[in-house]
């Protein structure tokens, strides 16, 4: 129990006055002298026990009467899960943390109000309740702050809307702790509104110690109140798009649709998915057996000649309406197109047959071998990769300048003499030569080129022998490292494109890349693919992984209804960017319900005053009650108690008309 | 010169003035020393016709019924009633409880007046009366005497008596009983804190005596009320324990053991023929002596 005038309770000893005024009452007795002793024995002996009950029970509701008027004044609040935690009003500064996520939107079938409108009504009535001012709030798609005069202002704001961005709440919460310090706050609430999903939450993240220990010097200054939309057993079901393929066979144009449904509950069940391209809209069914199920190889024709489209994919209104859709773009995949600038037969070859044997019918690779000074004949537009072999002319450094910031990929590799300066801080400083092979000790297999596929099996980097490597020295990530910690494979950070450095070459008296195989060919056909994304007309991104402030000039060609222009960057649809189409939507983790269980919050908040309060989606109340009225009625029902045991009991007539009745 | 009398405040010349002419009977035959006004158990040579019976060598021929003879050929002898005097026994509780009054009377001067105007009568219409003023034991007996000098003697000792010590009424009833000469008017005046029980054996022995017994059961209204405000500590009069109480908190209880304690008593009353008559203090003792005379001598002249 709390309550919004704390100090009313001081006067809570007064609830003893009828404790005192019965004892003094006590010693206020007279004597006199009694005859009928034996009746007043007699009544002495007769039923004491309850007249003893009685007395206490008048007493204790004659207490209970001014207590439950001290409390009712002093505005006590119904807080339930948050306990005692809110007293005395709020505090002198509030934050709000609001995760927007998809997840969010997830409403309750009955009240059809959604996580994220629940939890901002919720907030705003409690923080009206508490008598909170100024509201400062951060959400999930921008670290700056936002300003509410009151609470209720807080529904005005459009930031607390619906977004297809995932939150970063680690993030958050170092915008949060950046505002308190720059503006040395005092005493500071932080509420954080969300519904604990992995995603969001990253409980692994490094940074959460980092914020435990900084919030922590804060002591009891801050204090941070969950107010968590568990996982609730909605059926809900979430639609994608894996993949997408414009073709043309003859005279037909079609476009190949893999879909993927994943269901929160297992089910067995057939879904019907509407299917949007170019504004023709046509429906398919998918069977959905228990979490999931897939549509291979869907095929809708289109126009002869169209060389890009738009389309959007949607299933049936379910408990989250966030991820009932998703949109997507497609073109005519231009051919994988690579250059291997080497002089040395015997490295360029092999590199072309891994270069130009295409993973999919569907997508051309060709491959073609130059050398330096030939480099100027190249189609350079139309190049995905490049493998430069040895030293790079200024004439090849622009170009592959170029190439990166267009966003393709060049690997570079070491030449004859193993030294060389290359672009963008690569430098190969001469071979090593151990004697015996080395293997690569360990690499990057969650990410990036050397990455294990995706049924989770690694490459076989470790099996590699390596006869002779080029000492690299490069402001880069390391991907592959030998014992001793040289570095056999590097990625240099760009903004676009891609650089990486292999510090030996497939020459069989190098390494036996050519001879296993499977790593050389699957290096190539992903940094391949990778560049080969920049030649399309068409896209597919991230909600919130792209630029803000670069979708201000997008165009939108179908986008959701009622959100704001300023958020294209974290609305799915689809946009038009210059000459490009881009489809935007939601993280895959998005569709993944694992959430941040109890005992992992409690770890994320230990050592810093944390309150939590689980709500679902639909409860519009407040979290705070204001129950001075509870109060008044037990006072009320105190005292009709208290008269009842007072009143007097049926007085037994022994005298006055009865007694002419006594006699015989 | 004649001796001038002392004034008595239990004596009320107005009361007995107005109880003059109400005469006290007795329930049952009693046993004189005299002839007088009541019904002696004997036969006797009264003018009023008893019963007949059958001749035997012996008897007075005037006392023969010739009609009788003439109607069933046999010799019938004519009884009558023998009257005798009454012999009065007061006997007058003293215990400490009896000094209790909230009012202007104590119940022991109303049962001194009660006593006083009894005793009168009784002398006047030439019975006996006597006085036993009792509390752990018979502390003053006054025998049972027709002449008018032992009157004042009666009112001298009611006069002097004080009400102190315990209640051991039963103990005293039951000499009472065997001491006096059976077919006495016993009139007990008391207030009975006594288990109802226990007196149950008194009364029966005394009707076994062939007492004729009246009971003047005294109560405060105090007692019977039991109003009080304030937490009390009651002070026992016969010196027993005191007792603190909350008035208000034992009022109902203390009502309920009076309730029963004088239903039983009651009860006790009828099953054992007594005549029994419960009064407050704060009521006329010449409206309860009326009533008590008036209904003795409606139930004689019924007989």
């Amino acid at each position: 129990m709390s309550f919004l005038q704390p100090w009313i309770l001081f006067g809570l000893p007064l609830a003893a006055i009828p404790i005192i005024i019965h004892l003094i009452n006590q010693r206020r007795y007279q004597t006199t002298q009694w005859a009928a002793m034996m009746f007043l024995l007699a009544a002495n002996r007769m039923n004491r026990g309850y007249a003893r009950i009685r007395q206490w029970a008048i007493l204790a509701l004659r207490t209970l009467v001014i207590a439950a008027l001290v409390f009712a004044v002093g505005r006590p609040l119904s807080s339930g899960l948050l306990g005692g935690a809110i007293s005395g009003g709020g505090s002198a500064h509030t934050i709000v943390l609001l995760d927007r996520s998809p997840s969010m939107q997830q409403s309750n079938s009955s009240a059809k109000m959604s996580k994220l409108d629940s939890g901002v009504t919720n907030l705003t009535e409690t923080l009206t309740t508490m008598g909170v001012g100024r509201v400062v709030l951060f959400e999930s798609n921008s670290a700056e702050p936002k300003e509410a005069e009151s609470p209720e202002k807080l529904l005005d704001l459009p930031e607390v809307g619906p977004s297809d961005s995932s939150a970063d709440i680690p993030s958050m919460m170092m915008s949060a702790l950046d505002y308190i310090r720059s503006n040395e706050l005092g005493q500071t609430d932080v509420w954080i509104c969300s519904d604990l999903r992995e995603n969001d939450w990253r409980a692994k993240d490094g940074r959460w110690s980092s914020l435990r220990e900084a919030f922590s010097e804060f002591g009891r200054r801050v204090r941070f109140r969950l107010l968590a939309f568990p996982q609730d057993a909605q059926v809900n079901r979430s639609v994608r798009v894996a993949d997408v393929v414009l073709s043309e066979t003859g005279a037909e144009a079609y476009v190949s649709l893999k879909i993927d449904i994943k269901s929160q509950a297992k089910e067995q069940n057939t879904i019907p998915v509407t299917i949007e391209i170019d504004g023709a809209r046509s429906t398919t069914d998918v069977k959905v057996d228990g979490t999931s199920g897939e549509l291979k190889g869907h095929r809708i024709a289109v126009p002869r000649g169209q060389d890009r489209g738009w389309g959007r994919v949607s299933i049936p209104a379910d408990a989250n309406e966030a991820d009932n859709d998703f949109y997507f773009t497609f073109d005519i995949v231009p051919p994988r197109h690579t250059i291997i600038v080497s002089e040395n037969p015997d490295v360029s070859s092999v590199l072309k047959i891994a270069a130009e044997i295409t993973p999919d019918l569907n997508v051309q690779c060709h491959a073609e071998v130059v050398s330096p000074g030939a480099i100027a004949a190249v189609d350079w537009p139309s190049v995905s990769l490049v493998i430069w072999h040895g030293a790079v002319s200024s004439d090849g450094v622009n170009v592959l300048e170029s190439l990166v910031a267009r966003g393709g990929t060049v690997i570079f590799m070491p030449g004859q003499n193993g030294e060389a300066s290359l672009p963008f801080g690569i430098r190969f400083n001469g071979w090593q030569e151990p004697n015996d092979p080395v293997s690569a000790a360990s690499w990057r297999g969650d990410a990036d080129l050397l990455s294990a596929t995706l049924a989770g099996a690694s490459l076989p980097v470790g099996n590699l022998k390596v006869n002779r490597f080029a000492k690299l020295e490069a402001e880069a990530t390391p991907l592959a490292t030998f014992n001793g910690g040289d570095p056999l494979f590097v990625r240099v950070a760009t903004k676009t494109g891609g650089v990486y450095a292999l510090a030996t070459t497939p020459n069989s008296k190098d390494s036996s890349l050519a001879a296993d195989g499977v790593v050389l060919y699957v290096l190539i056909q992903r940094a391949l693919k990778m560049g080969a994304q920049s030649l399309r007309n068409t896209g597919q991104a991230t909600a919130g992984e792209v630029n803000g402030t670069v979708t201000s000039n997008w165009k939108p060609i179908a986008t959701r209804e009622n959100r704001l222009s300023t958020e294209r960057a974290f609305t799915a649809g689809v946009y038009a960017k210059e000459d490009r189409w881009l489809a935007l939507n939601r993280d895959p983790l998005e569709d993944q319900t694992s959430t941040v269980d109890d005992d992992q919050v409690d770890t994320l908040f230990s050592g810093l005053v944390f309150d939590r309060v689980d709500q679902s989606a639909g409860s519009g109340s407040s979290l705070v009650e204001e129950v001075w009225r509870a109060f008044l009625i037990i006072m009320l029902v105190a005292m009709i108690g208290e008269a009842i045991l007072c009143l007097p009991r049926q007085r037994i007539d022994t005298g006055g008309s009865r007694l002419k009745e006594a006699t015989t | 010169m004649a001796e001038s009398q002392p004034t008595r405040d239990f004596l009320d010349l107005t009361v007995l003035a107005g109880l003059a002419g109400l005469p006290l009977m007795a329930r049952r035959p009693m046993r004189g020393t005299v002839s007088g006004m009541h019904i002696s158990p004997n036969r006797g040579a009264s003018v009023e016709f008893a019963e007949y019976r059958k001749y035997v060598p012996g008897d007075d021929l005037r006392r023969l019924d010739w009609r009788a003879h003439g109607r069933t050929d046999r010799y019938y002898v004519k009884e009558f009633e023998a009257d005798t005097n009454l012999r009065c026994c007061l006997v007058l509780d003293t215990s400490g409880s009896m000094e209790f009054g909230s009012g202007e009377t104590t119940k022991l001067q109303y049962a001194r007046k009660i006593g006083a105007a009894i005793a009168y009568l009784a002398v006047q219409q030439g019975d006996a009366v006597g006085l036993s003023c009792v509390a752990e034991s018979i502390r003053e007996h006054l025998p049972a005497r027709r002449n008018p000098s032992h009157l004042r003697i009666l009112f001298d000792l009611l006069e002097k008596t004080r009400g102190v010590g315990e209640t051991e009424l039963v103990d005293v009833l039951h000499e009472v009983a065997e001491t006096t000469s059976q077919g006495a008017m016993v009139i007990v005046i008391s207030d009975f804190f006594v288990e109802p029980d226990l007196l149950r054996g008194c009364f029966e022995h005394l009707r076994f005596r062939k007492h004729d017994l009246s009971l003047f059961h005294l109560l405060d209204p105090m007692e019977l009320d039991f109003t009080f405000q304030r937490p009390t500590r009651f002070l026992d009069m016969e010196g027993g324990a005191a007792v603190f109480a909350e008035p208000s908190e034992i009022a109902d209880r203390y009502h309920q053991a009076l309730r029963k304690y004088l239903d039983d008593l009651q009860q006790i009353v009828m099953e054992t023929g007594v005549d029994y008559h419960r009064v407050s203090i704060d009521q006329s003792y010449q409206e309860l002596l009326t009533n008590f005379l008036t209904r003795r001598a409606m139930a004689r002249r019924i007989r």
